[in-house]
C-alpha cells in the first residue's frame, strides 16, 4: 500500500543522507565547484555507493534499495541541499535506469541494473538531445507533429542480430564515465515519431567518444559532455521495449522523473533558505526594531511558505506515480512550481545575505547558480508550461 | 494526496456537494451579491442545512456530521466555487462553534451545539473586532487588538457578570443565534485577562446595531454589535477564567486553513472561468487559448493553485493528526490568499472587458479573494506570526 507517510527506516535513511550530504558532500561540492567541471570526479559517486544511492529505485532483486517515489524524492531533496550536482547525478541515473525499468526485457535488466547497485561506484546516462537535430524548414502551419527532431539513427543488419547507431548526442551529464548509456534513435529509413526507439550503450563499446566537456555555470560537480556515435554495434538484445516504442516510453520517463527535478529544486531552496535565516538571525543591524527587520521577516516567511507548498506539490506527484494514478499533469506542475520557487528564494537570500553572498565561493551564490540551471535541463519552463496548457 | 486519507463516503459527499453547488448555487451567485442593505436571503443557507452541512465538523453525538477537517475544507472550497459570500457564512458559523468544540465542557457542548445542527440550524457569529470612534488625534492602534477587548466585566456577583462594550464587523451577526465574545474579566491583565463566552443574541441586552457595507464577501452581511449591560450567566462561559487569548489563538490556527479553503474555491472559480474564456473567445480569427501568453498564464495559474491546495490539505491534515499545525495553518493562508488575489486578477485579464462590468461573476471574484485575505488575520498579520516562530 503505497502511502505519503515515510515509514521509521525510510527516515532514518533520510537522516544518514542528510549527515552525508552536509557533512561530506557539501565541503567537496564546494571545492569541485570552483575546478569547475573539467574532471569527472569519483569522490561523490563513492560515497553514494557505499550507501547504495547511486539509483535508489531499483529494485531489491537487483540489489537496489527499490525506494519508492516518494521517499526517493525525500532522498534526492536531501542530498541536494547538500550539493544540487551531486543529486543530478542520481538523478541522471534514474533516468537512464527508467526505461530499462519499464520496457526493458530480463537479460537488460540482470545485465545493467546490478551495476548501480554494487560497492564499486558506476554511472549511467539518458542521451536524448540532439547535437544536430532534424529541423524542419517548411513554414511552421505546413509542420507535421507526427516528425522527430532526433537525427541519431539506428539500423538492424540483415538478421536482425547487431544494431548499428550512428549519430551525436548533446548536454549527457555523467556521460564521459557512463558505463552504459541509455540512448534514443530513430529508425534510418523513417522521421516518423513512432520510429523511435531506446537502446543500451555499454560505456566501453568501440565507436563511443566524447566529443567535448561542456563548461557551465551551474551543477558543476556533475561532469557534463558532448558525445558521438559512430557506427556502434550492439547486439539486438539491448534494445528496450518493442520496436517503435520509444516515443511513448521518452514520455513516461520524462513524465516520472520530473519530479525529481523539482525534488532538487526543492533541497536547493531548502539550503539557501537556512542560509538566509542564519545570515538575518545574525546580522546586528536587524535589531529588535529595526524596520528592515520587518521587511527581511516577512520575506523569509514568504518564503518559507513558498518551500512547503512546493515540496508538498512535489510529495504529491511522487505519490501519484507510486499509485499510478494519472501522474503526467501533476508531476509537470510540481517541477514547474519547484523551479520557479527555488530561483525566487535564492535570488531572496543572496539579497538577505547582502554583498558577501555575492562573492565567489560563498554558498549563497552556488544556490543561486544552480537553481537557474535547474530550470534548463530535461525541459525548460516554457517547454513544461506548453506542455501543461495542451493539458488543460 | 492528503485527499486519498478521506473516507470514501466523505469523498461521495464532496461530489454531492459539488453538483448540488453547480445546480442551486452557481446559477444565482450573482444575485447573492448585493450591494443595498436589505433583508438576507435565507434560501441558500437552508438548502446546506437541508444536508446538515452549516457546521459539518460538530461531532455526531451531537447532531452534527462529524467530518474531519479535510473534508470540511474540501466542502468550503466547493460551496466557495459557487458564492464566496456563502461559504464565508458557514466559515463565521464554523468560528464561532470552534471554541465550544475545543474548549467548551460536555454540558456546554449537550446544550448549545444540537441547536446548530440539523434542519433549521441557528447559526453562530464570532465578533472579534473593534472600532472604538476615537476622536482625540491620539493614535490608538490597541483598540483593534483582540488582546483588549473593550467588552469589559462591568461588575461580577453571585456568578452573574455584567458586560458592557462594543463589536464592530461582526460577520453573520444579523442572522445569527449565538454570539461568541471575548470578555475581558480582568483590563490590567491585558492578555490574560480575556474569556470566551457564547451568548445568545435574545440574551436581554445585545443589540445588534447597523450594517457595515462590505466590498466582497457581500452575501455574509456585517454588523455593529452593542453589548448593553448584558448579563451573562456562568454557564455561557467558556473555558477558564484568563483563558480567552489561547483560545483564541488556537482556534486561529485552526480556522485559518479553511480559510484558506475559501481561497482556493475563489482561485478555482476563476481559473475555470478563464479556461472556458478563453476557449470561446476569439482574437484573429483564432480562440485566444491558442495565444501562447494566454495558455501559459493559465498553466501558471493551474500550477498555483495546486500547489496552494497542497499546503492547505495538509495543514488540514496535520489538524487532524493533532500534530503542529501553527506554522502550516499561517502558511496554508499566506499561500492560498495570494494565489488567489494573483489568480482572480488574472482571470479578469484574460476574460477580458466584460469581465470589468458591475455584476460579471469574474469582478465578484476578484472582491472576494482580496477581502479573504483580510478575514482571519491578513496576510501580514501571519508573516509576522510565522516570522516569530522562524526566528
Amino acid at each position: 500500500m503505497a502511502t505519503f507517510i515515510l515509514s521509521k527506516e525510510e527516515i532514518e535513511l533520510i537522516n544518514e543522507v542528510h549527515e552525508l550530504a552536509v557533512k561530506k558532500i557539501a565541503p567537496r561540492a564546494a571545492d569541485l565547484d570552483v575546478i569547475g567541471d573539467g574532471i569527472q570526479d569519483w569522490s561523490i559517486p563513492e560515497l553514494l555507493a557505499e550507501k547504495n544511492l547511486l539509483a535508489p529505485i531499483i529494485p531489491e532483486e537487483y540489489g537496489g534499495r527499490g525506494l519508492s517515489m516518494v521517499a526517493t524524492a525525500a532522498v534526492i531533496e536531501e542530498l541536494a541541499a547538500g550539493c544540487a550536482g551531486a543529486a543530478a547525478m542520481v538523478v541522471q541515473n534514474i533516468y537512464a535506469v527508467t526505461p530499462i525499468l519499464i520496457a526493458g526485457n530480463k537479460k537488460l535488466k540482470e545485465k545493467f541494473l546490478p551495476l548501480l547497485s554494487v560497492r564499486h561506484p558506476h554511472l549511467a546516462a539518458i542521451a536524448i538531445n540532439e547535437t544536430r537535430p532534424d529541423y524542419n524548414l517548411e513554414r511552421p502551419e505546413s509542420q507535421s507533429e507526427e516528425i522527430t527532431r532526433i537525427s541519431t539513427t539506428f539500423c538492424y543488419n540483415k538478421d536482425g542480430e547487431k544494431v548499428l547507431i550512428e549519430g551525436s548526442k548533446d548536454y549527457i551529464i555523467n556521460g564521459a564515465e557512463a558505463s552504459f548509456v541509455t540512448l534514443l534513435a530513430r529508425d534510418k529509413e523513417s522521421r516518423h515519431k513512432s520510429s523511435l526507439q531506446f537502446f543500451v550503450i555499454p560505456g566501453d563499446n568501440s565507436g563511443v567518444e566524447v566529443r567535448e566537456v561542456l563548461r557551465k555555470i551551474g551543477l558543476r560537480s556533475c561532469h557534463t559532455v558532448k558525445m558521438g556515435f559512430n557506427n556502434v554495434e550492439i547486439p539486438s538484445d539491448y534494445a528496450v521495449g518493442r520496436r517503435g516504442g520509444g516515443y511513448l516510453l521518452l514520455l513516461q520517463t520524462f513524465d516520472i522523473n520530473r519530479t525529481l527535478l523539482g525534488a532538487i529544486a526543492v533541497g536547493v531552496a531548502k539550503a539557501a533558505f537556512n542560509l538566509a535565516l542564519k545570515a538575518a538571525r545574525n546580522n546586528s543591524l536587524l535589531g529588535m526594531n529595526s524596520p528592515s527587520k520587518y521587511y527581511i521577516s516577512s520575506s523569509l516567511a514568504d518564503m518559507s511558505t513558498q518551500i512547503d507548498a512546493a515540496r508538498l506539490s512535489v510529495l504529491r506527484a511522487a505519490y501519484c506515480i507510486d499509485v499510478d494514478e494519472n501522474y503526467a499533469r501533476v508531476s509537470g506542475m510540481a517541477r514547474l512550481y519547484a523551479t520557479q520557487v527555488a530561483q525566487q528564494v535564492t535570488s531572496n537570500a543572496v539579497d538577505i545575505i547582502g554583498r558577501l553572498g555575492f562573492l565567489i565561493g560563498h554558498p549563497a551564490e552556488k544556490y543561486l547558480r544552480d537553481a537557474q540551471m535547474l530550470s534548463m535541463i530535461a525541459g525548460s519552463d516554457y517547454l513544461h508550461k506548453k506542455v501543461l496548457a495542451a493539458q488543460l | 494526496m492528503f485527499r486519498s486519507t478521506i473516507p470514501k463516503e466523505d469523498r461521495e459527499l464532496v461530489m454531492m456537494v459539488r453538483e448540488l453547488v453547480e445546480t442551486h448555487i452557481t446559477p444565482k451567485a450573482v444575485s447573492y451579491d448585493k450591494d443595498e442593505n436589505g433583508s438576507f436571503d435565507w434560501s441558500p443557507v437552508n438548502l446546506l442545512a437541508r444536508y446538515n452541512l452549516m457546521a459539518p465538523n460538530i461531532p455526531e453525538e451531537y447532531g452534527g456530521r462529524g467530518l474531519c477537517n479535510i473534508t470540511t475544507a474540501m466542502i468550503l472550497e466547493e460551496i466557495a466555487v459557487g458564492s464566496a459570500g456563502l461559504a464565508a457564512v458557514l466559515l463565521t458559523n464554523l468560528h464561532a462553534v470552534s471554541p465550544l468544540l475545543t474548549v467548551g465542557t460536555e454540558e456546554q457542548k449537550k446544550e448549545i451545539l444540537p441547536l446548530m445542527t440539523g434542519e433549521s440550524p441557528k447559526l453562530a457569529a464570532a465578533t472579534i473586532i473593534e472600532h472604538k470612534p476615537n476622536l482625540e488625534l491620539i493614535a490608538q492602534p490597541e483598540t483593534m487588538d483582540i488582546r483588549h477587548s473593550s467588552v469589559n466585566v462591568e461588575n461580577i456577583e453571585e456568578g452573574h457578570l455584567v458586560v458592557k462594550g462594543l463589536k464592530d464587523y461582526v460577520m453573520n451577526a444579523g442572522i445569527a443565534g449565538f454570539l461568541a465574545v471575548a470578555l475581558s474579566t480582568n483590563p490590567e491583565k491585558d492578555k490574560a485577562g480575556l474569556q470566551i463566552a457564547v451568548l445568545p443574541v435574545e440574551t436581554e441586552g445585545i443589540i445588534i446595531g447597523k450594517q457595515r457595507k462590505t466590498l466582497g464577501l457581500r452575501f455574509c452581511q456585517a454588523n455593529e454589535v452593542i453589548f448593553d449591560n448584558v448579563e451573562v450567566s456562568e454557564k455561557y462561559l467558556i473555558g477558564k477564567p484568563g483563558s480567552g487569548f489561547l483560545v483564541f489563538m488556537q482556534n486561529l490556527d485552526r480556522m485559518v486553513p479553511l480559510a484558506a479553503a475559501l481561497s482556493l474555491g475563489v482561485a478555482r472559480a476563476a481559473y475555470e472561468a478563464a479556461l472556458n474564456a478563453s476557449k470561446n473567445r476569439m482574437f484573429m480569427g483564432k480562440p485566444i487559448f491558442e495565444e501562447s501568453t494566454v495558455s501559459f498564464t493559465l498553466a501558471e495559474m493551474a500550477t498555483k493553485i495546486n500547489a496552494a491546495r497542497q499546503s492547505v490539505h495538509f495543514a488540514c491534515w496535520l489538524i487532524d493528526k493533532d500534530l503542529d499545525y501553527s506554522q502550516a495553518s499561517s502558511k496554508a493562508k499566506i499561500i492560498a490568499s495570494s494565489v488567489a488575489q494573483e489568480v482572480t486578477a488574472k482571470a479578469m485579464e484574460i476574460i477580458g472587458g466584460q469581465a470589468y462590468l458591475y455584476g460579471h461573476h469574474a469582478e465578484i471574484y476578484l472582491r472576494d479573494a482580496k477581502m479573504l485575505s483580510i478575514i482571519d488575520g491578513s496576510e501580514q498579520f501571519h508573516r509576522n506570526l510565522l516570522a516569530s516562530q522562524l526566528y
